[in-house]
């Protein structure tokens, strides 16, 4: 990109708004295997483990600490045990200061891990406004339930100066329909972005801290914003299996852009130019140039 | 008030063709000075005396890309050099008799026809309203102002000069952007790349010496790496479509005949890369003083973002250390070697062996005895696993005396002088004080920025967080002692980054020591 802008939010909403199209885009499936998996690694690794949360020193596999704390309906458990009924399947024990709760697959949808947004919106008060989507992307054709549906298949990488940076870029930019005004960070749905708790459909990989805004996953697609964000997903094992795209800034010293160009030069040795793609943007406003990898058959 | 992307993506659409007007600027008289100075430098680049080759060298660099006066240059070489005949006796006779023929001849009396051109470009921009902006050193801009102010016209804005990447990418738009000396990358004269492919200006006024060469590939762009076999010849339909056009013109008096096309910067910058300096990145402080690190260096900083969940810790320059970061030293002055000395090893060598042992034993038990007695590491684990490692530098141990103290109960070797012929002082202390020599002579050895400061420095660093917040949240620069009652005393020194530039090469006794603005500017690749 020749300037500072949002463009790396804009691709993040095109993104968002395409996922909102696809009534398989949410986290329903495998809620009860994440939760499961968190109760996990809290009970057999976090929860003894004399370290503060230090995977790579530990050597325990993990990419982050678990805090085994869940919420329903925003009252707070601890996870306490699992078990296993030939009745229900697996079972995760979960202990409030109230009552003990028994966390079953069919009724997963109801608990999300604590500090994360909640998987669906029940009542609908925490849902998405699927007006500025369908009418920023007239082709838009928003399935209605991915409204109140999380999804962690998008993931926006910020700029290496934090994720203040990445936001108050977005925030510069605002759609105005009819007497209202959409913010662009605000309809990226990030977590913590909004005023009020709402499910969010694009979860945030903070390049400063090198920290997750929920508890780690791979997302199909991966959107970095800037240079230094760019190469730190290209070589997170975490994003090894998602699509990759970052937004750099052509202003930057020789040194920097060399670390870009050299990146992608030894991407070559495993992929190779799109040009079919290329070719279908190829009226691009002056200024950017566009480069697409794809791997390599065979 | 900032461009909007869509001003500015608006503003390269309308824009079209840029124009780049190269002014190639002749002189017989700085012909002369510069084949001379070029000569010396060359013949001097063989000889050992590496100091006065650097500073020919950063001479004619200045020389080529800041519209110097003559007389400065002519000034700036006797200051270097000394007189022919200081130069005689110090090199020989040829070195001797190219100097004297250098300096031959009277400085001109007419003024340098780089500053006259650059002069009448920015009476010419002013006259026709046109908005300008000059891309230059920090240090060159009293050059631009002088040129400007002595030929009676009025005083250049602040507004009117670019230094650096973030200013340049934070400018507006304007009519002309005015550059001296090539295009390069790195080195003298440098300027980004972004110049040609993120232009925020129409026309790009270049003023040259004659024979003075663009960098090859400036203009670089990190989307179109060289291409691989199977796409290489393809026409690029998705490539930047923006546009230059070129126009030459040559501005001074007539060249003398043996004058040489020869580009001094091209063949410095060859010439570098055979001297064995080392790449180098620069973390610049305030007052233009700056540290040069190699690249890929971790340094230990401190970042006052609140939402850092490790405030202090070892940072690379330009990936994770970034500028508004401090950069902290610690300036140890003093280590307390205590009274009693032990022999080097000896102790060290007894309870490393019962921890070893103890550890293999039950290791698990070790560390929930540990606990319980009150040693509260976070990471005891990987605190064990350091403190069996043998004797380098330094002897790895717990950090603090009551954490060793327990440590040594726990081994049962606290009471007694278990192993060893001594009855005048408890084992323990015997130990302890073994470490604290070790510790003392690592320091000494200024091996402490890989051992000491890495454990005992960063805790203390932890401890004294508040007050390290507290101060950064107005100061750019401040000073924290060291608490005493410890091993080491001293203080840790903090200083805000203001920036991270890269494209330095440097002799190794320079790294990681503070340097003045023009130790600095020398050592520009």
């Amino acid at each position: 990109m020749p300037c500072d802008s949002a463009a790396v939010g804009l691709l993040a909403l095109g993104a968002l708004v395409r996922d909102l199209g696809n009534p398989n885009a949410n986290d329903l499936g495998a809620h009860f295997q994440a939760l499961r998996r968190l109760a996990e690694q809290y009970l057999h690794w976090c929860k003894s483990c004399e370290l503060r949360c230090d995977p790579e020193l530990k050597g325990c596999g993990y990419l982050a600490e678990a805090s085994g704390v869940l919420r329903r309906d925003r009252e707070r458990y601890e996870i306490g045990t699992i078990s296993h009924d030939p009745r229900w399947g697996d079972a995760i024990a979960c202990v409030s200061k109230r009552e003990s709760r028994l966390l079953l697959k069919n009724y997963a949808a109801d608990w999300h891990i604590d500090g994360e947004p909640p998987l669906h919106s029940s009542g609908g008060e925490l849902s998405l406004n699927g007006n500025p989507y369908s009418r920023i992307i007239n082709s838009a054709a928003v399935v209605p339930d991915n409204l109140q549906r999380s999804f962690a298949g998008l993931c926006l990488a910020t700029r290496v100066g934090g994720q203040n940076a990445t936001r108050e870029t977005c925030g510069s930019l605002r759609f105005q329909m009819g007497d209202t005004e959409y913010a662009l960070d605000h309809l990226l749905s990030v977590h913590g972005w909004t005023e009020q708790p709402a499910v969010s459909r694009m979860t945030l990989f903070n390049a400063r801290t090198d920290r997750f805004d929920r508890y780690p996953y791979a997302p199909s697609l991966v959107l970095a914003d800037g240079d230094a964000s760019f190469l730190r997903v290209l070589d997170r094992t975490a994003f090894q299996r998602s699509d990759v795209i970052g937004v750099v800034h052509r202003a930057l010293d020789r040194y920097h852009l060399e670390l870009v160009g050299n990146r992608m030069l030894e991407l070559r040795q495993w992929y190779s130019e799109d040009l079919e793609l290329q070719h279908k943007f190829a009226s691009h406003p002056p200024g950017i140039a566009l480069s697409i990898l794809r791997q390599r058959a065979g | 008030m900032p461009v909007t992307a869509s001003e500015f993506f608006e503003f390269l659409k309308d824009r079209g063709v840029g124009t780049i007007d190269r002014h190639e600027i002749t002189s017989a008289w700085f012909a002369r000075l510069r084949r001379g100075v070029r000569r010396l430098a060359l013949l001097l680049s063989d000889s050992q005396d590496v100091d006065t080759w650097e500073r020919l060298r950063t001479l004619l660099s200045e020389w080529l890309t800041v519209p110097l006066p003559f007389e400065d240059m002519h000034a700036a070489l006797v200051t270097t050099m000394g007189s022919p005949e200081a130069v005689t006796a110090r090199w020989g006779r040829e070195v001797g008799h190219i100097y004297a023929q250098t300096l031959s001849g009277d400085t001109p009396m007419q003024r340098s026809p780089m500053r006259e051109c650059v002069c009448k470009l920015i009476v010419d921009l002013r006259e026709q309203h046109r908005g300008f902006k000059i891309f230059c050193h920090a240090r060159a801009r009293p050059h631009f102002e002088t040129l400007v102010l002595s030929a009676g016209n009025s005083p250049l804005e602040a507004g009117s000069f670019l230094h650096s990447v973030p200013q340049y990418r934070d400018a507006g738009l304007f009519d002309t952007l005015i550059k001296v000396g090539p295009l390069r990358a790195g080195g003298w004269g440098s300027a980004p790349d972004a110049v040609l492919t993120a232009p925020r200006f129409q026309h790009l006024a270049q003023v040259v010496w004659w024979g003075c060469s663009d960098e090859p590939g400036f203009g670089y762009d990190p989307a179109f790496a060289p291409r691989d076999e199977l796409t290489a010849g393809i026409e690029d339909s998705h490539s930047p479509t923006l546009q230059w056009g070129t126009h030459h013109s040559r501005f001074g008096d007539a060249l003398p005949p043996d004058a040489s096309d020869l580009d001094e910067l091209q063949v410095f910058k060859e010439m570098e890369h055979d001297r064995g300096l080392r790449p180098a990145t620069l973390l610049q402080i305030g007052s233009g003083l700056g540290f040069f690190y190699p690249p890929h260096s971790q340094v230990l900083s401190f970042d006052p973002d609140p939402s850092e969940p490790t405030p202090v810790r070892y940072r690379v320059p330009g990936d994770t250390l970034l500028g508004g970061m401090y950069l902290v030293r610690p300036l140890v002055n003093d280590v307390d070697l205590g009274a009693v000395r032990a022999e080097y090893d000896s102790y060290s060598r007894t309870w490393k062996e019962r921890l070893a042992q103890a550890a293999a034993a039950d290791g698990f038990g070790l560390v929930l005895r540990l606990q319980k007695d009150g040693l509260d590491l976070e990471n005891l684990y990987a605190a064990i696993r350091n403190w069996r490692k043998p004797p380098s530098t330094v002897i790895h141990a717990p950090k603090q005396r009551k954490h060793f103290v327990i440590l040594m109960r726990a081994l049962g070797l606290a009471g007694d002088d278990e192993g060893t012929a001594r009855k005048t002082a408890p084992f323990w202390r015997q130990a302890w004080n073994e470490i604290r020599r070790s510790r003392g002579q690592a320091i000494q050895a200024g091996v402490h920025e890989h051992e000491i400061v890495d454990e005992q420095l960063q805790t203390i660093l932890k401890r004294l967080m508040p007050e390290i917040r507290s101060k950064a949240a107005g100061e750019q620069r401040f000073v924290i002692a060291i608490p005493g009652g410890g091993d080491i005393q001293g203080e840790f020194e903090f200083s805000i980054v203001l920036n991270v530039q890269f494209g330095f090469r440097v002799p190794e006794p320079l790294l990681r020591t503070v340097l003045a603005p023009e130790a600095i500017e020398q050592w520009r690749a």
